[in-house]
């Protein structure tokens, strides 16, 4: 069952029936969580086509994209027809998604296959994919329908929600309807299992996805790892996704990861409760992907080389009267030099630095 | 590997005279030289690379002769000098002197005496009071205000100067001629401004720079490419110009690749900062006063310069 955009639903449908090659993309406007992407999805159901999607949780440069979309066939494996669906378009900014929107722009005149985007706002470099698309708007659903709408769900599931409850959770959800329905289950959770603990995905995925800064506090709380963990995880998801806001998120980590190590020092347990708030503050309201891994995979892959800078260092430190700063970032890259020139042996530095 | 490979080392000072530009500081330690037993416990303040820890080796085997080695305890900022060291190392190492030797007493030369801790500076205060007739300190600082009070006023205290530019240049032109290199007098006096009056840096400048040829101020520049200040001034243009990604990738690379020391990062961030004309440098340095303090405060070093990477942005210059 779906909520509200009735219309803007059936128009959808229409569109689809009406796809040929050479028609134009769907182009999809509206605030978040009002079922844009749940429209896409139930439609590509019911014609039984597979969605492939991309999202703001994916790289979407230039030759990305064109590595991705450049030659998809127009049927997949199981002969179930391909719709490409571009989420989020409007987040496809800065240089991290280099070239992306000139090759949507080329893309889409072209393209074998049917296209859907969908976007929160008419950003203004989008004009031109607009231009080129059919444009179907969705819109905000009224508070009223959503809380029926909750009420609903609350009785197929068996749970009991007093209705200020519920309104409550509309107003501040800016009526959007995915949230509503995971402060829903978060609320009912919390009320019905008194300890219920969150892995390490779901506690960082809900904060993220929490709105309200209470609401991420709730699931950090309830985030079954310790501080240590948390704090490297929280750091990853954010480092990883670089969200806009990054430089307030990012002082917001430093503190609580400052905190954790004046505990760890001071053996000051108690200072523990602050921590949460913290990191809630770094992850709370941002859109992005979990990730747990703090060193960059680039470097992870070079990690062998770190046991033979370590060994130069440490020969060099020796022989010098200097202090291993030094040794390190001056006297470490003359070496590298020295080899390369074959003025001094060392075949595992030569392989390093791939002389 | 022989550390005759490196030319800093192979060209550190064996005698006063080598010693370039630190005439008056070398005129007062000759006279101390002669009358050992007059001799106070010294404490050395000045920049790197001006010639600190060569004076006080020099000053040590003019005193102890050609086994100087055998009476001198060094211990540098990588020692573990914690108060511990101070109550055992240190303290047995001054208890006797064995008078036979025909040495005036042992001699203790502790570097970067300004790291460590000010529990561990008020041990060794006791033992310099009270092991004057059998050894002597000689502590060497960047900052003399970082060694507690009572120690600076029991120290005869010398501040050394960045090396002039003739100094500087004339000491690589020797070097040179030694190793047979051919230079540009511009070269070396581009290496003496890019070095700041760090005979350290200079030298090591000048052996990267001849490893490509001929001495001149295009090799120096290729050289200094190759440093890791060039990569962490990459870091910072990167992180600024909002490629964070690549930025951390290259801050990781760092730390764990090339095992920079996080404080030499911090302090090689702040220099490259400080250095810009596009940021804001109070602001600049109010937010690298606060890292500093994390790091001390034994918050993740990866963490925190990470977070700091992302908030230069926020110190770019309106
Ligand atoms: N005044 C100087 N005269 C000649 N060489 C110097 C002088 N100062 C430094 N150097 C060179 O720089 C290197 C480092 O000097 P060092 O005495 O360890 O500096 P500091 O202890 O002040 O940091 C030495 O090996 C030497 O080659
Ligand atoms: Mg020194």
């Amino acid at each position: 069952m779906m909520l509200g955009n009735e219309s803007a639903r059936a128009e959808v449908v229409r569109w689809i029936k009406d796809w040929k090659p050479g028609s134009r993309p769907l182009f999809l406007i509206g605030p978040p969580g009002v079922g844009k992407t749940t429209a896409i999805r139930n439609m590509a159901n019911d014609f039984n086509m597979y969605v492939f999607e991309l999202n703001a949780s994916d790289y979407r440069t230039k030759d990305r994209l064109r590595e991705l979309l450049g030659n998809i066939s127009p049927v997949n494996l199981m002969g179930q027809r391909i719709l490409v669906f571009l989420d989020e378009v409007d987040g496809l900014y800065s240089k991290g998604d280099a070239g992306g929107v000139e090759f949507i722009s080329e893309f889409i005149g072209e393209s074998r296959v049917p296209i859907v985007m969908a976007a929160n706002e008419e950003k203004d470099f989008l004009k031109d994919i607009i231009k080129k698309s059919k444009v179907v708007e969705f819109k905000r659903i009224p508070a009223r329908e959503i809380v029926l709408y909750l009420k609903h769900i609350a009785s197929q599931e068996g749970l009991s929600v007093a209705n200020d409850a519920l309104e409550g959770i509309v107003k501040s959800s800016n009526n959007d309807v995915r949230y509503c329905i995971n402060q829903l289950q978060a609320l009912q959770t919390g009320a019905v299992y008194k300890d219920v603990k969150y892995s390490d995905e779901e506690a960082v995925s809900l904060a993220m996805s929490s709105r309200q800064f209470d609401m991420a506090v709730y699931y950090i709380n309830r985030w079954n790892a310790d501080p240590e963990r948390k704090v490297s995880v929280v750091a990853a998801t954010l480092f990883y996704n670089q969200p806009p806001d990054l430089p307030r998120r990012a002082r917001w980590l430093a503190e609580a990861d400052l905190l954790l190590g004046r505990i760890k020092r001071t053996q000051e347990w108690r200072l523990l409760k602050y921590l949460n708030y913290m990191l809630a503050e770094a992850m709370s309201n941002m859109m992005g992907v979990y990730n747990e891994y703090l060193i960059p995979y680039t470097v992870i892959n070079e990690r062998w080389k770190r046991e033979i800078y370590a060994g130069i260092t440490d020969d060099l430190f020796k022989q010098v009267h200097t202090d291993k700063g030094f040794v390190a970032a001056y006297l470490v890259p003359l070496y590298e030099i020295l080899v390369k020139r074959g003025i001094v042996v060392n075949d595992a530095v030569k392989r390093v630095i791939g002389g | 590997m022989s550390s005759e490979i490196m030319w800093v080392e192979k060209y550190r000072p064996q005698t006063f005279s080598e010693v370039a530009n630190q005439v008056e500081i070398v005129e007062r330690l000759k006279g101390f030289a002669k009358n050992p037993l007059e001799m106070p416990h010294l404490l050395f303040a000045g920049p790197p690379g001006t010639g600190k820890t060569t004076i006080a080796f020099v000053l040590a085997r003019e005193i102890l002769g050609e086994n100087w080695r055998s009476y001198t305890l060094e211990l540098n900022a990588s020692d573990t000098r914690g108060i511990d060291t101070v109550r055992t190392t240190i303290k047995n190492f001054t208890r006797f002197v064995d008078k036979t030797s025909g040495i005036p007493y042992r001699i203790i030369i502790l570097d970067e005496a300004d790291e460590m801790t000010s529990d561990a500076q008020t041990a060794m205060r006791r033992i310099m009071e009270e092991s004057s007739t059998n050894a002597r300190f000689i502590l060497i600082a960047n900052v003399s205000s970082n060694i507690i009070e009572p120690i600076q006023s029991r120290c005869a205290i010398f501040r050394f100067k960045r090396l002039d530019e003739d100094s500087v240049v004339k000491r690589l032109n020797e070097i040179c001629k030694k190793e047979g290199v051919k230079c540009r007098e511009d070269a070396l006096k581009f290496i003496y401004q890019v070095t700041e009056g760090d005979m350290r840096k200079a030298i090591n400048q000048l052996q990267m720079a001849a490893t490509l040829g001929e001495v001149t101020v295009e090799n120096v520049k290729t050289s200094m490419a190759m440093t890791r200040e060039n990569d962490v001034k990459q870091m910072i243009e990167l992180a600024l110009s909002g490629d964070y990604r690549k930025a951390r990738e290259l801050l990781y690379k760092l730390l764990f690749i090339y095992g920079l020391p996080e404080e030499d990062v911090l302090r090689l961030m702040f220099t490259g900062v400080m250095g810009r004309n596009d940021v804001d440098t109070a602001a600049a340095s109010r937010l690298f006063s606060e890292y500093d303090y994390r790091l001390i405060q034994g918050a993740h070093p990866d963490i925190q310069l990470s977070a700091l990477l992302a908030e230069l942005q926020s110190i770019k210059a309106k």
